[in-house]
């Protein structure tokens, strides 16, 4: 394949951010998921021997889901840099195979040869090897379609792999001149200093660093140029392989729970998409709603944090803390405990699990006031209803757990922005 | 000043919890230096090696001690609860009563108000100030909050409350099965939510009452805790060995109330006309009160021991004894409400009807105009199991029509009659009452303090000057070498007890007396010298306290913790950015003696310090808990508040050197 010619405008540059950030987002939820049906020790299925093994796999999984979070919060600053809005939405679960034009399936399921397979796949480096072999089939090309350019531009880009994705993304950095192409405020950028991501983050406020940022994705997700054995790649392909001798030597090896392939726990006019599966368990159901809306807020919380505007120092470190802590107090505890209810009658023998899904209006709120108090007043609404289900019959534990996290970030935020006592 | 006032609703509970950890919680002497919070490694383990060690079983042996026989059983070397969090909840606990301004009592039953039946909860972290004292223990709390339901059932959130006050343990009682222990806080209006719809006019009244003064206040006691059956050392070994990080939290009782708070008295103690045992030094002596030899309780592991051997050997108990009660008397009103929250024993671990003594009532002694001594009866004390539960502890005895005794209230002294055979249950003390909200204090050696101590008197601050003895205590620990000669090894708990400090010695921080001027309001200032766990214990004037055994469970006293003056002011940064120091230093210790910490801020990876990216991944966080602004917050870190002042700034200086430019301009690979 000849190398395309670059991308030289603006807004096809922000368009296919806009595509990075949003694939960025959807392979971090899918691996989340994926980690989280992984049992635990003392679990069926599972001996005291292979605790460990499953317990890297975890480990590994949230890793490069974790990264995943980088590439995307990348992303949100490059787009700002060149004039784009933050991008955090995405369709709900299953997505089409065409939603990011490379023909891939995306979809929430249990850890399992199959599911690493395909991520496996979703990071394959674009040079050719044995990983050719290894993803034949899993792709349709006739859903790989074309991504629109500029709608001024007469070409069509064509891209066959997430590394090829931002290779064009690259070429723009060097063919739009950079004195017209860096309209984003420098202060709006998210650095390390709120989001310590190892490697550090990478503010982006000229060609240079917006390489640096490119660079740092590509190298990790596929290992591309070069296949490295700390790309996600490597690491998807190394737990395949553990995974099938983990099987052969002992075929009663469960290492996953039977959750649903693409729970949801509500209908949406926007994305419901045929393939999902609803949760009906009426327990659950409420466990998974808990879920949901601490996955939407923490989504809110960053949509203020990479669109900021007026927050001082002191605000943007709780906005960023409060992400954080989101993500490993409430939403890692809540998709680890679904992935343990069950689903309901309709799905005998299945567990649920996090069903990731937004809402429409999981969205920015451009006033700074307003989106305050409405995060604030959200986090107190969460709590209560954490308290209030965890009296339901039969509830699981873990649920008082975080609403005292909740409860810490309602205060943070109310004091933060000069609310609260 | 009325912690007691109305409208007040009460609330009761059968499945409390509470899940500290063990390290923070009981005397594990052999494992920890408390003073310097740093582990004892005699055997030189590696990190893994020394969480293996601390999940495996051991005998442990509690030496006999003058008033108790020693005992030996089946335990292990991190104890009943290694990976407890800290937690506390109320459970389901449901309101049960609402006393109206009037008077008047709402029940279930009988209103359709759905502040009636609603439900109670307190998300909070349990923490003891000295790990290896049972007499102070704080409940942090994040939010406090009341729900009841709609018209169509659905939940409603009636009141919220932000970040009530630390509540500090008080009068614990080992008269009740497996021990109880009361608190109380307060919650100023400015964090106070209610709901506004109208819908419960209780709640209104409430709302309005509160606004008229500061907030409310809530008082609760958790009795009867004790780890589920089957939570045996051996069970949690096999799990352990699985993998298994599992928890051994204590369920029991709960009773409380909350009400409108006018902003005076104590936020954290009950202030009225204190009644207390008759043999307590601080009531008049009285012919025949002598005081039953008190058991060796020092840790909570000490009271569920002591509760086990009765369970195991029952017999037919002479009266248990019963602990304090708290009068207040609102002439306005014509009512003396009476606590007795931490009053009345249960009659067994499993049978919560309340001990029979037979009728009770409330009396008053007074010097009549010939210079008699005279009783009066006010009248009869309901105890029984429903009320205490209906009507969260208190029990109001009218004074309407009682001419009688209204007017002689002021001067007389109240005391509660076993009407059998007239003997005196609880008699009111005959000294002040000396509390402090600075009952558990966190101090830096060799930063000075002030801390704050009130005076009370029948229930209102001082009027006099009152001098004020200071006695300090040092809680000391001897931790006895591990026998490793036996299968399972075998540990002697650690030698402990309290001892004087006394002029002279360099761990002294106070001066031995205060004079607290009229007002009762009297500051204290301290010098922690020496790192420790210590007790300052005021003796009122004319208490005749045992100069050599204080009684925790009931005398005056503050809990004072000094931190060490960790200095690291001249470590570089090079070194502070080295995992290999911050482990060492800070993190191992927690990672090790509180893994379940690591699930909030994965500061020590689970099983070994190999991922120490990972945790540089969380410096803001780690930052943002670690602040001293959050010390009062369930979310601090560590859970444990044993960090001191040198520690924080060198978390802190981690976390900036993470954060910092320097590394923020990493290229990346």
């Amino acid at each position: 394949m000849t190398a395309p010619p670059p991308v030289t405008t603006r807004a096809e540059l922000i368009y296919l951010l806009s595509v990075a950030a949003e694939l960025e987002h959807s392979l971090a939820c899918q691996y989340l998921f994926t980690a989280f049906s992984l049992k635990q020790a003392g679990d069926p299925g599972v001996s005291r021997q292979q605790v460990g093994l499953v317990r890297s796999w975890a480990a590994t999984i949230e890793g490069i889901a974790l990264q995943e979070m980088q590439h995307l919060a990348l992303a949100c600053n490059l787009l700002t840099a060149v004039g784009g809005a933050p991008n955090l939405r995405r369709p709900n679960f299953p997505q089409l195979a065409s939603a990011y034009r490379l023909g891939m399936p995306s979809s929430l399921a249990a850890f399992g040869v199959e599911t690493l397979r395909r991520y496996a796949c979703w990071e394959r480096p674009e040079e050719p090897g044995f990983w050719d072999q290894l993803c034949a089939g899993l792709a349709d090309p006739a859903l790989a379609a074309p991504a629109p350019a500029d709608p001024l531009d007469a070409d069509e880009r064509r891209y066959r792999t997430i590394a090829e994705l931002y290779h064009l993304i690259d070429s723009a950095f060097d063919a739009i001149p950079a004195a017209r192409l860096f309209v984003g405020p420098p202060a709006a950028q998210v650095g390390p200093e709120l989001i310590p991501f190892r490697p550090p983050l990478i503010r982006v406020s000229d060609a240079q660093a917006a390489h640096a940022a490119i660079r740092l994705i590509v190298v990790e997700g596929e290992g591309t140029p070069g296949h490295t054995e700390h790309s996600h790649f490597a690491r998807f392909y190394r737990i395949l392989t553990e995974l099938r001798q983990a099987l052969q030597e002992d075929p009663a090896f469960e290492p996953a729970w039977p959750v649903l392939d693409n729970p949801l726990f509500d209908a949406h006019t926007d994305s419901y998409t045929p393939g999902a599966n609803r949760v009906t368990d009426p327990l659950t159901r409420r466990v998974g709603m808990l879920f949901t809306a601490c996955y939407d807020l923490m989504l809110q919380l960053l949509m203020r944090l990479f669109g900021h505007g007026g927050e001082d120092t002191a605000q943007l470190r709780t906005l960023a803390n409060a992400c954080m802590s989101l993500m490993t107090g409430a939403i890692r505890p809540l998709g680890v405990i679904l992935t343990r209810m069950p689903a309901g009658a309709a799905f005998p023998g299945r567990t649920a699990g996090p069903s990731f899904e937004t809402y429409l209006d999981t969205q920015p709120s451009p006033h700074r006031s307003s989106a305050w108090a409405v995060a604030r007043e959200r986090f107190g609404q969460i709590a209560d209803d954490c308290e209030v289900v965890a009296r339901l019959p039969g509830a699981p534990g873990g649920l008082r757990e975080v609403a005292l996290l909740l409860d810490f970030w309602r205060g943070a935020l109310g004091r933060a922005a000069g609310r609260a006592p | 000043m009325n912690y007691l006032a109305l409208p007040r609703v009460a609330f009761a509970g059968t499945d409390a919890m509470a899940n500290p950890s063990t390290a923070n919680n009981n005397n594990t002497m052999n494992l920890v230096d408390h003073a310097y919070v740093r582990l004892r490694n005699p055997k030189q383990l590696d990190p893994p090696a020394y969480r293996a060690w601390l999940m495996s079983p051991i005998t442990l042996t509690i030496l006999p001690t003058p008033d108790q026989p020693g005992a030996t059983f089946a335990s292990l070397m991190g104890l009943w609860n290694y990976f407890g969090d800290h937690a506390v909840s109320f459970g389901s606990a449901a309101t049960t009563s609402i006393t109206l301004a009037d008077g008047r009592a709402l029940l279930p039953h009988e209103s359709a108000d759905p502040l009636l039946g609603a439900a109670v909860s307190l998300s909070a972290r349990i923490v003891d100030l000295d790990p290896a004292d049972n007499y102070c223990t704080q409940i942090i709390a994040g939010a406090f909050r009341v729900f009841g339901q709609d018209t169509a059932g659905r939940p409603v959130t009636l009141l919220h409350g932000e970040r009530p006050t630390v509540a500090c343990s008080r009068w614990l009682s080992d008269s009740r099965p497996f021990g109880a222990g009361m608190f109380q806080c307060v919650i100023p209006n400015e964090r106070l939510e209610f709901d506004e719809s109208g819908r419960s006019p209780a709640l209104d009244a409430l709302r309005a009452a509160a606004h008229a003064g500061a907030g409310i206040a809530l008082r609760y006691c958790f009795y009867t805790m004790r780890t589920r059956p089957g939570m045996t050392p051996a069970f949690l070994a096999e799990q352990f060995a699985q993998g298994v990080p599992l928890a051994n939290p204590k369920y029991g009782m709960l009773a409380g109330s909350f009400g409108p708070w006018d902003g005076a008295g104590l936020r954290s103690a009950p202030v009225g006309r204190v009644l207390y045992r008759p043999s307590s030094p601080l009531c008049a002596p009285a012919p025949g009160a002598t005081e039953a030899p008190r058991p060796h309780i020092k840790t909570h592991e000490d009271l569920e021991h002591l509760w086990r051997g009765r369970a195991a050997a029952p017999q037919t108990p002479a009266a248990p004894g019963i602990g304090p009660a708290v009068a207040v008397v609102d002439l306005e009103r014509q009512t003396v409400a009476l606590d007795l929250l931490s009053t009345f024993p249960e009659a067994a671990p499993d049978d919560m009807t309340k001990f029979d003594f037979g009728p009770v009532s409330l009396r008053l002694s007074h010097t009549a105009a010939d210079g008699t001594q005279q009783d009066v009866v006010v009248g009869p004390v309901a105890y029984d199991r429903a009320s205490y539960e209906t009507f969260g502890g208190v029990v109001e005895v009218p004074l309407a029509g009682r001419d009688d005794v209204a007017p002689l209230l002021d001067a007389g002294r109240i005391w509660l009659c076993r009407d059998a055979d007239g003997a005196a249950l609880l008699r009111e003390i005959a000294t002040v009452q000396v509390e402090t909200d600075d009952r558990c204090v966190y101090l830096q050696e060799g930063e000075p303090t002030t801390i704050t101590v009130r005076v009370f008197e029948r229930g209102r601050p001082s009027e006099r000057a009152v001098r004020l003895r200071i006695q300090q205590w040092r809680d000391y620990n001897r931790p006895e070498p591990v026998d490793e000669t036996t299968t399972p090894p075998t540990v002697t708990a650690a030698f402990f007890g309290y001892e004087r400090v006394r002029r002279g010695d360099p761990d002294l921080l106070v001066a031995p007396a205060i004079t607290a001027p009229p007002g009762g309001v009297a500051r204290l200032r301290l010098r922690p010298r020496r790192p420790g766990s210590y007790k300052l214990r005021f003796i009122p004037p004319g208490a005749a306290v045992d100069p050599t055994h204080p009684d925790w469970g009931t005398e005056f006293f503050a809990n004072l913790r000094v931190l060490p003056d960790d200095d690291y002011s001249g470590v570089g940064d090079e070194t502070i950015a080295s995992w290999s120091f911050m482990y060492q230093e800070v993190f191992g210790y927690y990672t090790l003696m509180y893994p379940m910490m690591a699930t909030i801020i994965p500061w020590g990876p689970h099983d070994a310090p190999d991922d120490p990216e990972r945790v540089r991944t969380f410096a803001a966080l780690i930052r943002q808990f670690v602040d001293e602004q959050v010390l009062d917050s369930p979310m601090y870190m560590p859970i444990t508040r044993e960090l001191s002042a040198g520690k924080r700034r060198l978390i802190q200086r981690w976390c900036e050197l993470q954060l910092g430019p320097a590394r923020a301009q990493e290229p990346p690979p």
